[in-house]
């Protein structure tokens, strides 16, 4: 806790803007993204390049990326490896971030964005089109902690099933 | 004036496939090499002949998303999120649905510029009554994607915001000198532009070059195209915001517009609110953001806009040379 509230400290002093405690945009209060620290870095990045720099070298060594369970550091380390084009990387934060919180919608968005640019337009669509039922189904199966793999199952499934029953309907 | 103006062969099947010029001149400088990448939406029933045509001018193209239910005012009304929908408003819906709609699709004539356009290009869409939207990052590097300079994207990101900036008119104090017809994006929506985005200034030197080198390029094989499109582009314009824009036939002197007629640039003709009042005079001035119509020295009518959500809302007058 202590190492968060460091790093929050850090982050207001390089960005010059607060690191705001990650909400969660749950489907039901109606926003397409709760949280606006993306768009924030993404001006940082093109308007303060400098700043934005600071930030990947003063404050990335300081978060442990691999034990974290903080859903806001994951979140931010994700966004500054998407803006640096490290999709690889940030897609490893955002499947983290879902396995913390699988009610968030902007954690699905976020990582379907991801998969995209690693050219996975598949599964991007899978949860592009159907993030409802993804966050319905993981809250109803419990799957908080699971593996990519089992997550890249689950995305599929309900990609063909949503599929067949558009088509049924539609014939 | 505004009588479909049409390439007599090149580029002539993309005319006809889509049944009107729109973004042809865009497709052109795809086509020609200017233009590294274009976003397009093609019927779904015409994709294989598209394709064809694709084949023959050896572009490479990629297909998105569905777009089905376009520019339903409900959308506009119940989806979350709304506020962000561009002028195209439609729900998305993936290629494999078998529903009719319009096809999203990338072109280019390189295949990473193809893929880099795609990665960057996701549309914002009503999915399930909610707009999925693109991070605000791979709008930026969108621009990039499409060819646009980057003083014209550095421009775009601090001033298209309707609720603070008339971006037009931000365009307008930003150029210093004349303004150049190779620079003007005032008839983009009717797609009788050089350009497809909205530039830093109107005569953004980047613009120009980009633009010079697309009408040398077409003029060697459509003369009389290029010679109706110069016209057009060279014509006084009314502008309010970017998609209620009048062209005349006339000139402007000393701050006033003379004109025999005025034509809509505006793309969506359920926009063209003036019409009427600017045929009921033949002359025009702007004085306090309000528009003064006149015939024959005598105030026919005048314009005040309405207070909107869009603000501030500038008029101005402008001729290209």
């Amino acid at each position: 806790m202590n190492t968060f509230i460091q790093i929050r400290k850090q982050f207001k002093k390089i960005a010059g803007f607060e690191l705001k405690k990650r909400q969660t945009n749950s489907l039901s209060e109606k926003i397409i993204k709760k949280d606006q620290l993306f768009e924030d870095l993404a001006r940082l990045y093109f308007e303060r390049p400098k700043k934005f720099n600071q930030l990947l070298t003063g404050l990335l060594p300081l978060i442990n990326q691999k034990n974290n369970s903080n859903e806001t550091l994951l979140a931010l380390v994700g966004y500054l490896y998407y803006i640096q084009e490290d999709f690889q990387k940030a897609k490893m934060c955002f499947l983290k971030c879902i396995n913390l919180n699988s009610q968030n919608l902007d954690n699905w968005i976020d990582l379907a964005f991801t998969l995209r640019h690693l050219g996975n337009d598949k599964l991007a669509n899978g949860i592009l089109f159907n993030y409802d039922y993804l966050i319905h189904y993981c809250h109803f199966l419990k799957l908080s902690g699971c593996s990519f793999l089992k997550l890249k199952n689950l995305i599929s499934k309900i990609f063909q099933k949503s599929l067949e029953k558009f088509n049924q309907n539609d014939s | 004036m505004l009588e479909l103006i049409l390439p007599k062969k090149f580029c002539r099947e993309y005319v006809a496939l889509k049944g009107g010029n729109s973004q042809l001149i865009t497709f052109m400088a795809v086509v020609l090499g200017v233009k590294p990448l274009m976003d397009d939406w093609i019927r779904k029933d015409k994709l294989k002949d598209f394709k064809k045509i694709c084949q023959k001018y050896k572009l490479c193209l990629k297909p998105s998303a569905i777009f089905a239910d376009i520019n339903n005012p409900q959308l506009e009304k119940t989806a979350i999120g709304k506020e962000v929908l561009t002028t195209t408003k439609t729900r998305g819906f993936p290629l494999e649905v078998k529903i009719d709609g319009e096809v999203h699709i990338f072109i280019a004539k390189i295949k990473s510029n193809l893929e880099a356009g795609f990665k960057n290009g996701w549309y914002p869409l009503v999915v399930k009554n909610r707009v999925i939207n693109k991070p605000y990052i791979d709008y930026i590097k969108f621009g990039y994607n499409l060819g646009y300079p980057d003083c014209c994207v550095k421009f775009y990101q601090k001033y298209n915001d309707w609720r603070y900036y008339s971006h037009l008119y931000e365009i307008l104090k930003n150029t210093k000198g004349k303004p150049s017809f190779l620079a003007n994006p005032l008839t983009r929506l009717v797609s009788l532009s050089y350009i497809a985005y909205l530039p830093c200034s109107f005569n953004c030197s980047a613009t120009i070059k980009k633009s010079k080198k697309l009408r040398a390029l077409i003029q060697q094989k459509e003369p009389d195209f290029i010679k109706n499109v110069d016209q057009i582009l060279k014509t006084p314009f009314l502008v309010f915001y970017e998609d209620m824009i009048y062209g005349f036939e006339g000139k402007i002197v000393k701050n006033r517009l003379y004109y025999q007629k005025a034509y809509f640039f505006g793309g969506d003709l359920n926009k063209n609110l003036y019409q009427s009042k600017l045929e009921e005079g033949n002359n025009l001035f702007i004085k306090d953001k309000k528009v003064f119509i006149l015939r024959d020295n005598k105030i026919q009518t005048k314009i005040i806009f309405p207070k909107t959500k869009q603000k501030p809302i500038v008029p101005f007058l402008i001729q290209f040379q």
